[in-house]
């Protein structure tokens, strides 16, 4: 019996040496006086499950097609203006209805195949035609895409807006090749303009890429770009601590200590766009009660929930707009503390409970606290923890079960984002909203080429959300990332949607 | 013998169909579906038509789950919802890493437990005794996910000798092992301990002994060999749950297994990827099962009769009392 | 063999209970694991007698949050600012209840399945249950428990019926097997032969002669129980908030495992101290129950 176990344990060595054969780092030396890593890994809590940008729109996978993909133009979020990419200048019609583009024509793609104009045609029909999360930006926006030369490019509208090209610089909206996709369905979408090759994908784990020596653009010294998947945020940090990573997104907010300890680390924080609000369902139940939802607002704690839901380090917020976003506006100021009035606006209501239903433990914390702020003035609260798929069923804006519930919305910098807050039919519209006068604000806001006019637009509608109280702003929560001193040529944005393809690790 | 294992391969069939029903049933129940994954929160009306139909949730779950089993026939285990990859490429990249945990886990679990399980046998009624299965039961007390993370804090970030998580060769294998096999720790030293009681009292041992045989050499070779069948049940019992995935441990190394694969996918609603994962597992966990079996008669040649038409039942009895 | 067993069963028939509870009192180990089990229940009924719910368990001090264990708060205060000592303590009547009737609920149906497919065995009876058991056996506990909680709602009683419905797979083939083994005895051809019925059979004459494998089974399968609760609380299926459940306090201090172990060390120690306790008597029945084991 000892032999075999023995031998059970042998074989077992054996297999893991073979197995860990492969997995050395070198560093090598580069030009200049700093050394560079040849091999760069990013850490983060959300995993990638594909490659091609069209098919989905989200945050990890944003980053991801940054460093592989390339869009017309970009938006310098620092600078606040859109800059060339693909294009080279671009000009809108008197209508607001076409804008035409002039394209780079020294573009080639990872595949070897030239960039040009029908490139841009066959990628936004592709989108259209997709019907994955990254098409609903197109679908009813874009009418149809003309060809005029090699090098030109018009995008016809359905209607005016204003806010299109930050569409087009949105990650879903990168150019793909068709030859490549003709030619591999699956790895086909991988193929872009862009500095990184994507070489290998295993959904749950990680991306590996390798740098495109034929790259159009200024390249970088480092060789190899992985993303790691690291779901637990104590794990992911010890991975930084370890030297096994160069980049943590989101260290637990009670763990940043260790890296301000740490001499080889350096903790980043960058201003959030993502808005934690309170919102009542509006439509029915005790939420379509204004003095209930008035009554609320004037009894919440705020200062104890940030404390509560995200440790103190979020920063207030007066309106439920993204503080970056286009048009923000929070000249009415904060809702007063008090009791008093939250029991008469409470006493006229015919609702004396409410239900708030959360999805994850921050908001499950900010829900706490508010429940016990309410029970001080005789509301009681019930919290219903859901699964996220349940909760978005559930809050949909057709079925709308919910009563309440704490929603964090990650906002744009463009205006007419907040469609997605206040707009008819959107299922991010939480409370419900079906305001005629928010319509048509909206509608307006959306077409309007006067700043100051715009402005107004939208600033009316947040002053109608604090009258009435349909959202109440919670707080911004605080971005932050760890990272190895090293690092540089990271675009950080407070949209989390970060540029890791000019990435460099000083040793 | 071969009636035998053809028998138990068939008997497979009907219970393979009944999980993918069941799975494609408490799917279709779950709240949230994969439309919503696909095409965000904020789709139109058209757009989330269009997908019902293109993945035939415009009719009942009996029309998926036929057309599924049809494509099953064919030897197709279909396409990801999400990753639009086949399921079979996505289970197959997962599988070893999974093997190699289940494995390790298994060799903790033996190394630690056994030993364990044979002291507090021959000394039975002790504190010893007690104190041994005292320290199996913490290794089933402690939640995974603490001690999980307090290896790593200890191992990976003060001492730097493993890394902290994801498959990286056998380094990364020993902290998850050890994670997962202390908790199979309880069953099996408790399984060895009333097997060795069971055996060491018999009549044969007095005889070694009296031939002078060395005590160690009676206990280790003698009555271990003859307790070792009911151990090789739970051995395999536990090989079988590693097969499955072990969900918390894997997220806490970043362990890329088939635990995460099914409860990721679970929480996206991909109900192709669930259901093949689900149903390779119970292929794997029979064919573990049916090793097992056989390798009772390897230890016990007695046992090798019973695999005839007359003894499969009586084994099998014998086996679920065990 | 068989001769031993029929001996030692009508030895056991005359007194049967007082001689296990005499075999079992001079196991150390088990007492010990009684005499916890008996003082955590005492606690769970008189939680509202040592602290005041309101104040106490959900009362929150938000600027007492995160404090190290001190004279105050001898377990410290968790991320809310609540006294993790006065949670525990309420929490033991959520955790003991959540295992307890866990267990209950499979017992009560895997017993009687159990029962019926090692009775009729051969059967299509028996093919039917043990191909359905097979198929339960077969979803992963958590996926079934999350259909379960999603489909009932997340409240105590439901979190109760998903960690049941899982465990009674095991509780049919444990019983399948015991009642296998009585069923060829004597005594239950002779209740044929007066011509009983069958489901009185079952119940009168063989579940009583099962009773020692099921009871072993449900010492050890209540701690496995309160570890799955723990589990699905940290997957947020658990009891809802703001109610103290210990699965829920430890998976609430995860992400303050570092630097404030506290949080996760002390409910971690409650179930660790539990689940000990109601193995040590599991193993303690298992071994008095034996006849083998008599010395």
């Amino acid at each position: 019996m000892k032999k075999l176990l023995v031998s059970l344990i042998c074989v077992f060595l054996i297999c893991g040496f073979v197995f860990a054969g492969g997995s050395g780092e070198q560093k090598s030396a580069s030009a200049g006086e700093i050394k560079y890593k040849d091999s760069v890994v990013c850490a983060d809590g959300s995993q990638i499950t594909t490659g091609d940008p069209q098919a989905i729109n989200n945050l990890q996978h944003n980053r991801l097609f940054k460093c592989s993909h390339n869009t017309l133009v970009s938006y310098n979020t620092a600078e606040a203006k859109y800059e060339p990419e693909l294009a080279t200048s671009w000009e809108w019609s008197p209508d607001l209805l076409t804008l035409t583009l002039k394209l780079r024509d020294d573009v080639t793609f990872q595949n070897g195949e030239k960039f040009t104009a029908k490139d841009v045609e066959y990628s936004y029909k592709r989108i259209m035609e997709m019907n994955s999360t990254a098409s609903s930006k197109f679908v009813g926006v874009l009418d149809h895409v003309e060809v005029v030369d090699d090098y030109t490019v018009k995008l016809v509208l359905v209607k005016p807006n204003v806010d299109w090209l930050d569409t087009l610089a949105l990650p879903l909206a990168s150019i793909v090749n068709q030859k490549a996709i003709e030619a591999d369905e699956l790895k086909g979408p991988w193929i872009g303009t862009g500095m990184w090759i994507i070489t290998d994908l295993e959904e749950g784990d990680f991306v590996h890429m390798v740098k495109n020596d034929n790259y159009w653009g200024e390249k970088t010294e480092t060789r190899e770009l992985t993303l790691r998947y690291i779901s637990e945020s104590s794990a992911r940090l010890i991975a930084l601590q370890n030297g096994e990573v160069d980049v943590c997104i989101g260290p637990a907010s009670t763990e940043k200590s260790y890296v301000l300890e740490d001499p080889n680390l350096e903790l980043i924080e960058i201003p959030s766009a993502t808005c934690c609000y309170f919102a009542f369902n509006t439509s029915k139940g005790p939420g379509s009660d204004e003095n209930l939802r008035l009554a609320l607002a004037h009894c919440i704690n705020y200062d104890d929930v940030i404390l509560g839901a995200s440790s103190g380090e979020g920063t207030r917020a007066i309106t439920n707009w993204g503080p970056i976003t286009y048009g923000y506006y929070d000249g009415f100021g904060d809702y007063t503390y008090d009791l008093e009035l939250a029991k008469q606006y409470l006493a006229k209501s015919a609702y004396k409970t409410l239900t708030i239903s959360v999805k994850d433990s921050a908001r499950l914390r900010a829900a706490q606290i508010i429940q016990a702020n309410a029970k001080e003035i005789g509301l009681t609260i019930n919290i219903e923890e859901l699964e996220a798929a349940a909760l978005t069923a559930k809050s949909a804006f057709k079925t709308a079960e919910h009563e309440s519930m704490i929603y964090t919305l990650g906002w744009n910098s463009y205006g007419d984002d907040a469609s997605r807050a206040y707009g008819k039919g959107s299922n991010t519209n939480k409370a419900t909203l079906s305001d005629d006068r928010v319509m048509e604000l909206l509608e307006l806001g959306r077409s309007c080429t006067d700043d100051t006019q715009r402005k107004q637009y939208y600033a009316e509608i947040q002053t109608l959300n604090h009258e009435h109280a349909w959202y109440l702003p919670l707080f911004y929560t605080e971005l932050s990332v760890a990272i190895n001193k090293g690092v540089s040529g990271v675009i950080w944005e407070g949209h989390q949607s970060h540029d890791y393809s000019r990435i460099e690790v000083s040793l | 013998m071969h009636r035998y294992v053809i028998k138990r391969i068939l008997l497979l069939i009907p219970v393979i169909i009944g999980v993918s029903f069941m799975i494609y049933f408490i799917m279709d129940l779950a709240p949230g579906d994969i439309i919503t994954q696909l095409v965000g929160e904020d789709a139109s009306e058209e757009q989330i038509m269009a997908l019902k139909h293109q993945y035939g949730y415009d009719r009942s779950v009996f029309y998926r789950y036929g057309k599924y089993m049809l494509g099953l026939l064919h030897g197709d285990l279909g396409t990801s919802y999400i990753t639009k990859k086949p399921v079979w490429d996505m289970y197959i990249t997962r599988l070893p890493k999974t093997f190699w945990l289940a494995v390790g886990a298994s060799v903790v679990a033996i190394g630690l437990s056994i030993p364990l399980g044979i002291v507090s046998a021959v000394k039975s009624g002790s504190l010893i005794d007690n104190s041994c299965m005292v320290l199996a039961l913490l290794g089933l007390s402690m939640p995974n996910f603490w001690l999980g993370l307090l290896l790593i804090i200890e191992f990976s970030l003060n001492l730097g000798w493993v890394p902290s998580g994801g498959f990286r060769g056998f380094s990364s294998v020993i902290l998850p092992a050890i994670t997962i096999g202390t908790g199979h720790m309880a069953v099996m030293t408790r399984t060895t301990r009333s097997s060795m009681i069971d055996v060491i009292r018999q009549d044969y041992l007095r005889t070694a002994r009296a031939k002078g045989v060395s005590e160690r050499k009676v206990i280790t070779k003698h009555a271990f060999r003859n307790a070792f069948i009911p151990i090789l049940t739970i051995i395999g019992g536990q090989l079988c749950a590693g097969i499955g995935g072990a969900v918390i441990t894997e997220s806490v190394f970043s362990w890329p297994g088939v635990g995460r694969l099914i409860i990721d996918y679970v929480h996206q609603c991909d109900v192709p990827v669930v259901t093949d994962a689900i149903i390779m597992t119970t292929i794997i966990t029979g064919v573990i099962h049916l090793a097992v079996d056989l390798l009772y008669a390897v230890v016990d040649p007695r046992i090798k009769g019973k695999y005839s038409r007359k003894g499969i039942r009586r084994v099998r009895v014998k086996k679920e009392a065990a | 063999m068989v001769k031993e067993k029929l001996v030692s069963k009508q030895y056991r028939k005359r007194s049967r209970a007082g001689e296990v509870w005499h075999r079992l009192r001079k196991n150390k180990g088990a007492m010990a694991g009684l005499a916890i089990i008996i003082i955590l229940a005492l606690i769970a009924i008189f939680a509202d007698v040592l602290v005041d719910y309101d104040t106490d368990v959900i009362g929150m001090t938000l600027k007492d949050r995160l404090q190290h264990p001190s004279k105050a708060h001898i377990m410290g205060t968790d991320d809310l600012g609540r006294d993790i000592f006065s949670r525990l303590i309420y929490g033991s009547r959520f955790s003991l209840s959540v295992g307890v009737v866990a267990v209950a609920i499979a017992v009560v149906v895997g017993v009687i399945l159990g029962a019926f497919a090692g009775y009729y065995t051969g059967g299509i009876v028996e093919d039917i249950i043990m191909r359905f058991t097979d198929i339960f056996a077969a979803v992963p506990n958590m996926l079934m428990a999350i259909v379960i909680v999603a489909a009932l709602g997340a409240n105590t009683l439901n979190l109760m019926i998903s960690v049941g419905v899982t465990s009674i797979p095991q509780f049919v083939r444990t019983t399948r097997a015991a009642v296998l083994t009585v069923t060829g005895q004597e005594y239950i051809e002779s209740a044929r032969a007066i011509g009983e019925s069958e489901t009185k059979i079952i119940f009168k004459h063989i579940l009583p002669n099962c009773l020692s494998p099921i009871i072993v089974r449900v010492t050890l399968r209540v701690s496995s129980a309160i570890i799955s609760a723990s589990s699905l609380s940290f997957l947020g299926l658990g009891v809802p908030a703001p109610a103290p459940e210990w699965g829920s306090m430890l998976s609430s201090g995860r992400a303050y495992l570092r630097g404030y172990s506290y949080m996760t060390l002390f409910p971690g120690l409650a179930i660790m101290i539990t689940v000990l306790a109601f193995n040590m008597v599991g193993d303690g029945l298992r071994d008095a129950l034996d006849p083998k084991l008599k010395k």
